[in-house]
């Protein structure tokens, strides 16, 4: 039967790249960011260095991820940390628990006002709506100035880590990001591996091991196997919702119910909240604890042992998980060669004490716990970069299975939790009546049995099924996931080739328009300082292209059969208006800029083609290289610019008959 | 920290959606693999097809090192696990226990052994009364059960008899259902 | 996806979940299973003058067996034999939208009336017989 699998591909939805002006590696040139819960950090390892994270004017490396929108430009950072106690309404922390959830699914206290509607949740901050996304875009734009004010070049490509147990909804939100913030997402690194990579590089490991990983809002539990330069994971497991941020409630709500307070205003809530986390900190270090919140009429004093029986019932959870992941990898605990301890919250006494518990074995903790999934992330970044490293491979793996809903709402599962990625299921679909001409497909992912209990990913309608008697259509949908643990979804015609129609909607997350309007306005409205970098960018993009094409032109513009008479003018008339645009500096319009570049890049274009031709010519009669490598730069440019569209939709026309 | 020049990555080979799992990791097709010899062949190919060899490549390039790989991971997850790489046998010598084909697919089981199924159904209700020990007592027995039947299919491949393998992994199939059902019934009770 | 209501109901409440005693001359018991999954199916008729009075099943599977199990007993309930023998796995199918990834369910369902009627047939001709 293997004839009909030659039938033709008849569309393909994937989801979008970043934009293509961002398609370009620039080798060594990439960052790693850590975008944490309550922290986030950028660090760099350009050309097999070691990795540094940066920090900012006053040397602190790590930024509070924390958005302010009190005012009418938004705040990062500890100056929107300072105005949280003010307006805790408008001050956006911990957003990372908020990526890729829509409002029914958040269980968890917050202060914010949720706006309504379907999908991704969004904030009511400021008289406006602020996706989780955007608020994280924000953190991204400061860290991307931070690296280019400290490495004095531009930045594009990143690799961002997210929590292993991020599903495909969040890990999309993440990307959108990314991309909303002008960064081309290298990678989505599971925040556990990440760890791996800096720990492994740095011993020139081998062998297996486990990184148990509480950040502020996440827990993740990975076993990986280093060998022969690949880190290999074997099994993730955790939970998205679960960190060091319910330490700090804990304790909140006990003072609370100690003080006999019901209902705190919400600013009473916030100073509340900073104190439970600095009484979390310091029981760290100290047995007791004096607590003092003025706004609540609250001083009394905290135990390390009372701190310990409040959160408990947490880190058994963690345990819990542990247990059930090393199951997944078939391993027992004393066969590890290592445990290693990530996030900030790995910091609290018990925290330690439980995972050296479970696992018979001290954890290794050499690595700044806050610094070294920012660290695996910059290796990774310049590795992906293009950059000359010592290769390692990454095998990851998709932590919850993927399954389409059937009849009763009941999951079939098509791939399972912990398959390394990129992997392929295939399904064969057909009819059961002859009048039927489609059927609706519903993806989704988790463990549960019940499709409303996991997470829902896409819907999409197979439409354009031939009429033909029950049984006898085969249309075979291919579920893709990439190295990220992205879906893309595929659909091929086995019997006729008739062409199909598929439409992947994505049940979270922002979909490409709003991701692009996002894009533009970020350019428009994240203050002046963004919009006139973004000027400055496009300025020197056109002054590049006028400089190559106004050489060209002054060079080899009369030559015999390189600009015909009917393309002349108008090369000209575009030069000389892109010389004008770049001439008058009252142009403050990024777009105005742009828009003079594509203009003289297209009546270029013909003409740069024709001269790589004739260079090419040249150079296989021994003649200048210098002009077939200026020839082929330019037309390299040229076709960046033109491709690399994500989202491609292949149409085909049915077979030949 | 180690860098050194990056080699180019070799070429990748057109992509042969006709090549069975063992020929993919370039393993002779067996019952009893070597374990060392899947992981090595394994990490060898990964190391050569992962799509993060290939980035500065061009689109082709990388949907193919797509390709490759995801179909060098699905090959490593069906031969690493005992009870599939059997099943995979008895795919690769012509009968396709996942089809209901009276030709090629799965064999039907016998009445008695389908009575014997619903008997221990109506067992573990039972056990299900009498509480979480009953059903972690039912969950072993039928654990040690499932290893047995696999090592019989086994033996039958090696044996060459792929249509006995067939019968003792269609049972399987069963007693893994069964073993869902107990595993469901235990998370209820505890 | 839309369901009606009547099939959702179905899933959430199947009717006729029980057995009869196999012993029973006027009993019919099919036990079928599905190797692919490992679901198994018990469906039973009682039989009184050539007209199905009662249908009972017991069925260890997904949720589409035990629905189109439920709606396979509901429908022969007052069948003359010779009809019931005569459902098809389509109508099944068909009436529970069975989406095509579970059309095996309602072929279970069709092998396991069958079966009944089978093993009723050979009781009788045994009765006759002996």
């Amino acid at each position: 039967m293997s004839d009909l699998r030659s039938a033709n591909t008849l569309f393909q939805i994937s989801e979008p790249d970043a934009g293509n002006e961002l398609d370009r590696r620039e080798a060594g040139r990439a960052i790693g960011i850590d975008l944490g819960t309550t922290h986030s950090l950028v660090a760099v390892a350009p050309s097999g260095a070691e990795p540094r994270a940066l920090a900012d004017a006053q040397g602190e490396a790590l930024l509070p991820s924390v958005v302010s929108y009190a005012d009418s430009t938004p705040l990062v950072g500890s100056e929107a940390r300072a105005q949280l106690v003010e307006s805790p309404q408008s001050v956006l922390v911990s957003v990372k628990r908020f990526m890729g959830r829509g409002s029914e699914d958040i269980d968890f206290d917050h202060p914010y006002a949720l706006a309504p509607g379907e999908g991704q949740a969004r904030f009511e901050v400021g008289g406006r709506e602020v996706s989780p996304i955007e608020a994280s875009a924000e953190i991204l734009v400061a860290l991307k100035r931070r690296a280019e004010a400290e490495l004095g070049h531009e930045v594009r490509g990143a690799v961002i880590t997210v929590p292993a147990y991020f599903d495909d909804a969040q890990r999309q939100a993440t990307k959108d990001a990314g991309r909303i913030a002008g960064l081309e997402v290298y990678r989505l690194l599971a925040e556990p591996t990440a760890a791996a990579v800096a720990y492994g590089l740095d011993r020139g490991g081998q062998g297996l091991f486990a990184v148990y990983d509480l950040g502020g809002g996440t827990f993740d539990i990975s076993i990986l196997r280093l060998r022969d330069g690949v880190f290999q994971v074997l099994a993730t497991g955790g939970d998205s919702a679960l960190g060091g941020d319910d330490f700090d409630r804990a304790v909140a709500s006990a003072l609370l119910e100690d003080a006999g307070v019901s209902a705190p205003s919400p600013s009473q809530r916030q100073a509340l909240a900073l104190e439970a986390r600095r009484v979390k900190e310091a029981l760290s270090e100290a047995e007791r604890c004096a607590v003092s919140v003025p706004a609540l009429g609250i001083e009394t004093e905290l135990s390390r042992e009372r701190f310990e029986a409040l959160i408990a019932p947490w880190l058994k959870k963690t345990i819990r998980a542990c247990r059930s992941t090393l199951k997944d990898a078939e391993l027992r605990a004393t066969e590890l060669d290592g445990v290693v301890l990530v996030g900030g919250s790995t910091r609290v006494p018990a925290v330690r004490a439980a995972v050296e518990d479970f696992f018979g074995r001290a954890p290794l903790t050499d690595l700044d716990p806050d610094r070294v999934v920012a660290y695996g992330a910059a290796i990774t970044a310049d590795l992906l970069s293009g950059s000359k490293r010592e290769g390692m491979t990454l095998l990851d793996v998709v932590p919850l299975s993927l399954g389409l809903e059937t009849m009763g709402g009941i999951v079939e599962k098509i791939i399972p939790r912990n398959a390394t990625i990129p992997i392929a299921a295939r399904q064969v679909f057909t009819n059961y009546s002859e009048k039927q001409t489609g059927m609706s497909i519903h993806v989704v992912q988790g463990e549960r049995e019940l499709a409303d209990a996991n997470r829902s990913l896409a819907r999409f309608e197979l439409k354009g099924m031939p009429s033909l008697p029950p049984g006898m259509a085969r249309v075979e949908v291919t579920f893709q996931l990439d190295a990220d643990a992205l879906l893309t979804v595929t659909a091929t015609e086995l019997m006729t080739g008739v062409q199909q129609r598929v439409e992947v909607k994505p049940t979270y997350g922002l979909g490409d328009e709003e991701v692009d309007r996002l894009v533009m306005e970020s350019l428009d409205h994240a203050g002046e300082d963004f919009a006139a970098r973004a000027l400055a960018e496009e300025r020197v993009e056109l002054g590049r292209v006028v400089l190559a094409v106004r050489t060209a032109y002054d060079e080899m513009g009369s030559i015999e059969g390189l600009l015909p008479e009917s393309e002349r003018a108008p090369l000209v008339a575009a030069l000389e208006g892109a010389e004008a645009a770049m001439q008058d500096a009252s142009i403050d319009d990024a777009k105005a800029i742009k828009r003079a570049r594509e203009s003289l890049e297209k009546s270029s274009e013909a003409f740069a083609r024709r001269r790589m031709e004739r260079a090419l010519r040249a150079g296989m009669e021994g003649q200048s290289l210098a002009e077939i490598e200026a020839a082929l730069a330019e037309e390299d440019k040229l076709e960046r610019r033109r491709g690399g569209h994500g989202a491609e939709t292949i149409e085909s026309e049915g077979p030949q008959s | 920290m180690t860098s050194s020049e990056a080699s180019p990555p070799a070429p990748l080979e057109r992509f042969d959606p006709s090549r069975n799992h063992f020929e993919r990791l370039g393993l002779a097709p067996a019952v009893a693999l070597d374990r060392e010899a899947l992981e090595s062949a394994y990490l060898e190919r990964s190391r050569r097809v992962h799509p993060d060899r290939f980035v500065t490549a061009d689109a082709a390039t990388q949907r193919l090192a797509m390709e490759h790989a995801a179909a060098v991971n699905e090959a490593y997850q069906v031969l690493r696990s005992p009870l599939r790489r059997a099943e995979y046998l008895v795919k690769l010598g012509g009968i396709d226990l996942d089809s209901s084909d009276a030709g090629t697919g799965a064999p039907k089981p016998t009445q008695a052994f389908l009575i014997e199924m619903i008997e221990r159904r109506e067992g573990l209700e039972a056990a299900t009364e009498a509480g979480l020990e009953a059903l972690e007592d039912l969950a072993d027995e039928l654990a040690d059960e499932r290893e047995a039947i696999v090592d019989a299919a086994v033996k039958a491949l090696e044996s060459g008899e792929v249509a006995k393998a067939a019968e003792a992994l269609v049972h399987a199939r069963y007693l893994a259902r069964l073993a869902d059902e107990i595993e469901n019934a235990k998370e209820s009770a505890a | 996806m839309a369901y009606s209501d009547k099939v959702v109901d179905h899933y959430e409440n199947p009717r006729n979940v029980g057995s009869f005693d196999k012993k029973d001359t006027d009993v019919g018991t099919g036990i079928v299973g599905a190797p692919a999954c490992g679901d198994v199916m018990k469906l039973q008729i009682k039989v009184e003058d050539g007209v199905i009075k009662d249908a009972k099943f017991k069925t260890y599977g997904c949720g589409s067996a035990i629905a189109s199990s439920s709606l396979v007993t509901e429908w022969v309930k007052g069948m003359r034999v010779e009809d019931a023998a005569e459902i098809k796995n389509s109508q099944i199918a068909k009436e529970l939208s069975l989406p095509p990834v579970k059309i095996h369910c309602s072929v279970l369902a069709e092998d396991a009336i069958k079966a009944a009627i089978a093993d009723y047939q050979a009781k009788l001709a045994g009765k006759s017989e002996g």
